[in-house]
């Protein structure tokens, strides 16, 4: 996974960039990554394709050949972030959010029981970092999988994969299933922000069909195209 | 409903309008959703996760509202007029 953060020079008096201009950050942070991805070789062309769900991919044709690669971006003024992977069997979400306070009702109503008590155990003066950190965490593993808050954030939990290194591997839980993931986790230089990316394989991530959010991994199981799982749990398929 | 957007993301309601893009007015991700906890504590009623992806406008959330079951509504109307006096 390879990870770039970009800050604009521009500034507002409100703290929001125009569409254009984030996107336009954006898109300097994913060309550096699309660029790393590749050594550098510069690409004949690229184009951003999305999913059904809304979720990016660059299909790039360097030297003739045709790559496609999973990429997520965000955005906090002043900072862009995209991350990006040269594995099509990974899907990939990335976030970055200005480190703030949040009322208790917002807490309990995104972090799991877990969760909670280990943001509660850190120390005061630390809190709203680790409780930002563990949004941006979630966010990124909601964007990988391709429900952003579409799936209620509760049903994600982080707790192990908040207490690892800056890079590795670790997992999390997504409805108590056990999902491995790359996580990468970063503060800015000024300490204001804080970013996260995650990279997951395909199989645990979900796509639409005939109306239905669906597992990949549960695709072929009976009864999986009318959205219902095999393991007797109610079905997370819903019409959008 | 417009004035709970309103005071969750630091706007006058006048300068909301019903064509307004959610993601225009609330800064980032957080600024959404806590704006989703506070019309769960206005409604008194969870909302629909899945639902989300089908609101986009300050117009589609009030359509939202409107569309809930009548008991829902009286219940948070009743809440809003007592919590007025």
């Amino acid at each position: 996974m390879l990870i770039r953060i970009v800050r604009t020079q521009h500034s507002t008096k409100t703290n929001i960039l125009s569409r254009a201009a984030e996107s336009a950050l954006a898109h300097r942070a994913a060309s550096q990554v699309i660029s790393a991805l590749w050594n550098g070789e510069p690409a004949l062309s690229f184009e951003v394709i999305k999913d059904a769900l809304g979720k990016p991919r660059v299909n790039i044709d360097c030297d003739g050949t045709q790559s496609a690669c999973p990429i997520s971006w965000a955005h906090a003024y002043p900072y862009a972030l995209a991350a990006g992977i040269r594995n099509e069997s990974m899907d990939i979400g990335a976030d970055i959010e200005r480190v703030r306070r949040f009322r208790r009702e917002v807490i309990t109503a995104f972090l799991t029981d877990r969760e909670c008590a280990h943001v509660l155990e850190r120390e005061e003066a630390t809190r709203a970092y680790h409780t930002t950190l563990t949004w941006s965490i979630k966010e990124a593993i909601l964007k990988s999988i391709g429900l952003g808050l579409r799936l209620n954030p509760r049903r994600i939990d982080v707790t192990e994969a908040l207490t690892l290194p800056n890079y590795h591997i670790g997992f999390a839980y997504v409805d108590n299933i056990r999902v491995p993931l790359q996580i990468w986790k970063h503060r800015t230089a000024d300490s204001h922000f804080v970013a996260a990316a995650v990279a997951i394989h395909r199989n645990y991530t979900y796509t639409l069909r005939n109306g239905f959010f669906l597992e990949r991994s549960l695709g072929s199981a009976p009864g999986c195209a009318l959205g219902y799982r095999p393991d007797g749990r109610p079905p997370f398929g819903e019409h959008l | 409903m417009l004035s709970v957007i309103a005071q969750t993301v630091g706007l006058p309601s006048e300068s909301i309008s019903d064509e307004a893009h959610l993601a225009d007015i609330a800064p980032d991700s957080i600024a959404l959703f806590e704006l989703l906890v506070c019309f769960e504590n206005v409604l008194g009623t969870t909302v629909r996760y899945e639902d989300i992806a089908a609101i986009e406008t300050v117009g589609d959330v009030i359509a939202y509202a409107e569309h809930l079951p009548q008991e829902v509504i009286n219940a948070a109307l009743e809440r809003t007029a007592s919590t007025a006096i």
